[in-house]
């Protein structure tokens, strides 16, 4: 997944991500090592471009601090988002649909809900203002992946989805999958998944990490924070 | 305040927000009340007696609390003297005469974490996590940290 997330970022992109985001994090350092080293990495925490001496858990950790030249605050970060200057936002939720909706706020009744979620007022800002948005899951269920979300905190400029079983992509049809991993098949991917997805034999699969970013992640992850979110 | 964005959001009629006619250009922009909390509490790494505050490091949202606040409750790591902060105004995240109330607590983030000088405690909040989950156990961790503490 890492891997995956990384090779859609592109060089020269600006690019953030929030709070519990451990999979972007090592995604944009793995793509500024390999294929994007001018990549702008933007966080949470008001760092550009950080060079971490170890990669925190927590994404809001002031450790990814380090190494910065200057401060970019939230609030320096949504305005380039307004100002139509922000190329990727990572972003996720509790349940996806086939709109590229999210839920981050409640299941249930919003305002009786049976589990109040985490919320995501910068989530519906960054959706609609973000050039794109790449959604990532660890969880690929069809609880996780639902036909219509049951309220959707945010709707958006989604590009790519990406799980632990395919890549999907944001087309006039919804969700489709562009690719499945090498160790997932179609048939797992349709049960898992709580919308219709057109996969035959023709499906790409998504290629294997290479020796070099095998490599490249051993070095810019070396404790494995990004199995922290699985 | 006008925002961006948030016009697919089910979060705008949950919160009751208001859409109004965009006046510049075409189309609707969501317009969100202001919150403005009685109290803001800021922990930060150093204050001078008129509440001039210092923050390293990262801000997140500190500042913008303190200022949507009608008051403004600062502890801080350490009471410097007024004279650093003259030396070097620019220091100053937020202004003393904005502040209600300075009060020193060295180790006041705990058991969360002070940029630069500690980390959060993982062991307290792992264990405040467990306790939670149960009301007995809850109470013998408020008694054990909290009431019987010195």
């Amino acid at each position: 997944m890492a891997v995956s997330l990384a090779r859609l970022l592109q060089n020269g992109e600006t690019v953030f991500h929030g709070v519990a985001s451990p999979l972007p994090m090592v995604a944009v350092l793995l793509a500024k090592k390999l294929h994007a080293p001018d990549l702008v990495y933007l966080n949470i925490t008001g760092s550009v471009d950080p060079q971490p001496q170890c990669l925190p858990e927590s994404t809001v950790d002031p450790v990814l601090l380090a190494g910065t030249a200057s401060l970019f605050e939230l609030q320096d970060v949504f305005d380039l988002a307004a100002r139509g200057r922000l190329d990727t936002a990572f972003l996720s939720g509790i349940q996806i649909d086939r709109r590229g909706c999210i839920n981050m706020s409640a299941v249930g009744p919003y305002n009786k809900p049976k589990v109040r979620l985490p919320g995501g007022a910068g989530s519906a800002f960054l959706m609609e203002t973000a050039r794109r948005v790449i959604l990532w899951r660890t969880k690929h269920d069809p609880r996780t992946f639902v036909e219509q979300v049951s309220f959707a905190t945010a709707c958006g400029r989604v590009d790519r989805v990406v799980t632990p079983l395919a890549v999907f992509r944001l087309g006039p049809q919804g969700l489709q999958v562009e690719s499945i991993h090498p160790y997932a098949d179609p048939a797992m991917v349709r049960r898992e998944t709580g919308f219709p997805v057109d996969i035959d034999e023709s499906t790409p699969v998504t290629p294997s990490p290479t020796g070099e970013e095998i490599a490249a992640l051993a070095a810019v992850d070396p404790a494995k924070v990004r199995l922290f979110e699985f | 305040m006008p925002l961006k964005g948030l016009l697919d959001s089910d979060l705008v009629e949950a919160q009751g927000f208001r859409k109004v006619a965009d006046p510049y250009g075409s189309g609707e922009v969501v317009v969100i009340p202001a919150i403005v909390p009685d109290w803001a509490v800021v922990h930060v790494h150093e204050c001078d007696s008129a509440g001039n505050t210092f923050i390293a490091g990262s801000r997140y949202d500190d500042v913008l609390l303190m200022r949507a606040a009608r008051k403004v409750l600062v502890t801080c790591e350490k009471i410097v003297q007024t004279q650093k902060f003259v030396e070097s105004p620019r220091r100053a995240d937020f202004p003393g005469f904005s502040v209600d109330a300075v009060v020193e607590v060295p180790g006041g983030a705990r058991p969360t974490s002070c940029g630069q000088l500690y980390p959060y405690d993982r062991e307290f909040l792992t264990g405040y996590l467990q306790a939670a989950t149960d009301d007995d156990r809850y109470q013998t961790f408020l008694t054990t940290h909290v009431y019987d503490r010195d």
